[in-house]
């Protein structure tokens, strides 16, 4: 029988992982000893980690809707993750069940719940690919079967470029990735930010990413990030704070605001 | 495990919710089994066996239990009574005593109360998928003795078993690794097991049904000492249970560490696997093998 998955030695479960340390601090069961063990640390380095995660959650079911409510029918989500309840698909479908979402992840473990808990509803798929290589995303067979460039696709990037880094050439990679996207498309981007937070417990939660986990981290300033919507206009209010971006409830202020260590905007092309 | 002589039959999950729950309270109270033994005038055994869902909850205990933790807000005590007696209501398959031996009723209350059941199955199609001539051949191997009524009980609670995947309030996901082995090994007759095939081709199209083939070509993996099971249930507080399956009784699993052991089996596994996504083709090729 052919066919086969993933060989062993392709499947790193021996480090911590940040999808699964991501599911951790979410509150999530899909986790290992050792990505809890990294998670802890990076907790009582930066508490708010977690909350972070949380809003950061938040700030996509409403992105989501609002790029959904503007049109777009097709997503292509980059850096999908552990699959999280509602995952983007459930957000975008509820809003209308024919959209369809290429999920991208470069982890095998990511890539097999993906296989039972993403796409196993029909109009979805998933590229197993590395962000770093955009034309294998944008060419796979998979993405060119569900998405029709000639239509505008909302490209999602949530709290995946920060595991970018700029030796890598994070500006390049998006560009990449956007300059194929039709007149009208959105770009969906969060990222991890020590703006709004100058604990020192930053420089442990980047040690613990760089020395122990798969993916290395770098945390990068408002300039910095708006640097990825080159082409794009932003959506009111810009980029901000993730709880500031079109509250729908709520809005924490003072010091539980400065608890979001993130960035979150939407750009429409 | 659940103790049949106390009439305990297996415990729902629900019951393990708030046997855990107790635990919690006297946790925080500060409140030793001892004690809180005394308060019931039992032995600490039976506050022990009460947390881990191994009795049922009888309601003047637990309200007794609760006062004694400092619970003093009559609605909450209210509310954990009813979830008490909720709890000790018997679930269907306890009309099937007769065929179940207590550890498999616990399975069957786990199973039949998860958002999520993983499974690996090195020898058979895991139950929920088996048709119910495979049942039969599968469970006369496992019983030569059995008279053929108990074979017949046995199939008949299987089939009822397989109604949780269709139901329509929140079927739970099964998500599935076979070997390879599983397609291979004939059972019953080759028409049984190309109904079977047939069954799981269709099978698939579910939405909640991921069933993922472990091809012998992909090598050692590992959880090849054998079949298991991993439970998700739909209240966050609740932890995974895992049940490791050997043939006179199974083993539980509760505790984090031990179950993301088997987590991390089943996952390396799934990625190992025949991708989802050609498991149809994978079925229909060894189907024209048979
Ligand atoms: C923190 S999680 C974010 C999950 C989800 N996007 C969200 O925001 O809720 C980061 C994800 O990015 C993925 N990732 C990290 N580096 C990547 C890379 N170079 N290419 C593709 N995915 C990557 C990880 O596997 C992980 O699933």
């Amino acid at each position: 029988m052919s066919e086969a998955g993933f060989s062993p030695d392709q499947i790193d479960t021996t480090r911590p992982h940040p999808a699964r340390m991501y599911d951790y601090y979410l509150g999530g069961k899909d986790n290992y000893e050792a990505d809890r063990d990294a998670a802890e640390r990076i907790l009582t380095a930066l508490p708010d980690v977690g909350v972070t995660a949380r809003s950061n959650r938040d700030f996509m079911h409403r992105a989501v809707r609002t790029v959904v409510d503007s049109g777009v029918r097709q997503i292509i989500d980059i850096g999908t993750g552990i699959p999280t309840s509602p995952n983007t698909h459930d957000v975008a479908r509820r809003m209308d069940p024919g959209v369809r979402v290429a999920y991208v992840d470069n982890d095998p473990i990511v890539a097999a719940y993906a296989g039972a808990k993403l796409t196993n509803s029909g109009n979805a798929g998933f590229v197993l690919a590395d962000i770093r290589d955009p034309a294998a995303i944008l060419d796979h067979p998979v993405t060119q079967d569900l998405i029709d460039f000639d239509e505008p696709v909302a490209l999602v990037l949530l709290a995946v470029l920060h595991f970018v880094t700029d030796a890598e050439d994070a500006v390049g990679i998006v560009r990449s990735l956007t300059e194929r996207l039709p007149a009208g498309s959105h770009l969906i981007l969060s990222h991890g930010t020590a703006d709004f937070n100058q604990s020192d417990g930053f420089g442990k939660v980047t040690k613990v990413y760089n020395e122990e986990s798969t993916s290395s981290a770098q945390w990068r300033s408002g300039p910095e990030i708006s640097a990825f919507f080159e082409g794009f206009e932003l959506l009111e209010p810009g980029l901000v704070q993730l709880p500031l971006w079109r509250p729908d409830g709520p809005v924490p202020s003072g010091a539980d605001l400065r608890r979001h260590m993130g960035y979150g905007g939407v750009g429409v092309k | 495990m659940a103790d049949s002589r106390t009439g305990g039959a297996a415990p729902t999950v629900l019951r393990v919710v708030l046997g855990k729950r107790l635990q919690h309270l006297r946790e925080r109270a500060g409140v030793t089994f001892e004690q809180a033994a005394r308060s019931l005038d039992v032995t600490h055994a039976t506050i022990r066996r009460m947390e881990k869902a191994e009795v049922g909850l009888k309601v003047p205990y637990v309200e007794k239990l609760l006062r004694t933790y400092g619970v003093s807000d009559p609605e909450e005590i209210d509310g954990f009574v009813s979830l008490a007696r909720e709890a000790n209501q018997p679930g269907w398959w306890h009309r099937y005593r007769d065929v179940l031996p207590e550890w498999f009723s616990v399975f069957v209350s786990l199973e039949s109360e998860s958002e999520v059941i993983r499974a690996y199955e090195p020898h058979y199609v895991p139950g929920l998928l088996q048709t119910e001539s495979y049942a039969r051949a599968v469970l006369r191997a496992g019983m030569p003795h059995a008279p053929e009524a108990e074979i017949k009980r046995g199939v008949a609670l299987r089939m009822e078993r397989q109604t949780v995947l269709t139901q329509e309030a929140n079927p739970p996901l099964l998500w599935a690794v076979i070997d390879e082995t599983v397609l291979r090994r004939p059972l019953g007759s080759p028409d049984v097991m190309r109904e079977q095939i047939d069954h799981l081709i269709q099978a698939i199209e579910r939405p909640n049904v991921a069933l993922q083939i472990m091809p012998f070509s992909a090598g050692p993996h590992p959880a090849m000492y054998g079949p298991f099971h991993l439970f998700r249930f739909p209240l966050d507080e609740l932890p995974d249970m895992v049940c490791a399956e050997s043939l006179v009784g199974a083993v539980y699993f509760d505790q984090r560490d031990d179950v993301s052991v088997f987590l991390e089996a089943l996952d390396r596994m799934s990625a190992q696997a025949v991708p989802l996504v050609r498991t149809r083709a994978v079925l229909s090729a060894l189907r024209k093998e048979i």
